[in-house]
């Protein structure tokens, strides 16, 4: 299990788009699992929507990229190395089942389908206590941060 | 063109969006299909997960065309199968 300093730890992303709260489950090169709360009180909610608070698919996505960064941060020991970062290179699939509302919990699983020195393919699937809210594969790369 | 070819072609020309058809076996992925190195990823997740085999990562560099990719592929299972 990985708290949230930790997580901080292999993650850059910072308020308000740190979009992992803990790890729950974590196997070197294979999958992860990791809690994302969302709270009414978190700043997109001002925007989408003004009138009933759903949160953006995008943000959906946001997790898994993250959960998969730091699956990936973490197998090999530390964040890529300065000025590198992981990036999200393609969204193959991704299926919105459900909204995700405030004070639902994601359960954000994420399974290595292949991967290289630099990137990898996933399978992810994200769950809430009402159920699957979404599922779908994503393509990673090492990319070099902008000057 | 066998079976092996047939849905290899299939599966690689959903990545590249091209018309199964329309994918020579010969155009080489990099020069002639514009394949970056995320779509080459793609590529070998798919066939990992379609045939249950795990490519090593030094052939990698030869999966430069379908033909490659079939007799790459063909190979691996051959081992899978001979180490089972």
């Amino acid at each position: 299990m990985l708290s949230f300093e930790q997580i901080k730890e292999y993650l850059a992303q910072r308020f308000p788009l740190l979009m992992v709260d803990r790890v729950l489950e974590v196997e070197k090169d294979r999958r992860i699992v990791a809690l994302k709360h969302v709270s009414g009180n978190e700043i997109f909610f001002l925007g989408h929507f003004p009138r009933f608070s759903i949160l953006p698919g995008v943000l959906v996505i946001e997790a898994v990229a993250q959960s998969a960064a730091l699956l990936f941060a973490y197998s090999r020991g530390g964040p890529p190395a300065e000025g590198h970062f992981l990036a999200l290179g393609t969204v193959r699939s991704m299926h919105f089942v459900r909204p995700v509302l405030p004070g639902d919990s994601m359960r954000i699983e994420v399974q290595v389908q292949a991967q290289v020195p630099t990137g990898a393919v996933v399978d992810a699937v994200v769950t809430t206590d009402s159920g699957e809210v979404a599922r779908g594969t994503l393509v990673f790369g090492l990319a070099r941060t902008p000057p | 063109m066998d079976d092996l070819e047939g849905e290899i072609r299939q599966l690689i020309a959903e990545i590249v969006e091209m018309e199964p058809e329309n994918l020579s076996p010969e155009a080489d992925f990099i020069k002639d299909l514009g394949l970056d190195s995320l779509r080459a990823l793609e590529v070998l997740a798919a066939l990992e997960r379609r045939y249950r085999i795990q490519i090593p990562q030094e052939r990698l560099l030869e999966l430069t065309s379908l033909r490659r990719v079939v007799q790459v592929t063909r190979e691996v299972l051959a081992q899978a199968q001979g180490a089972a």
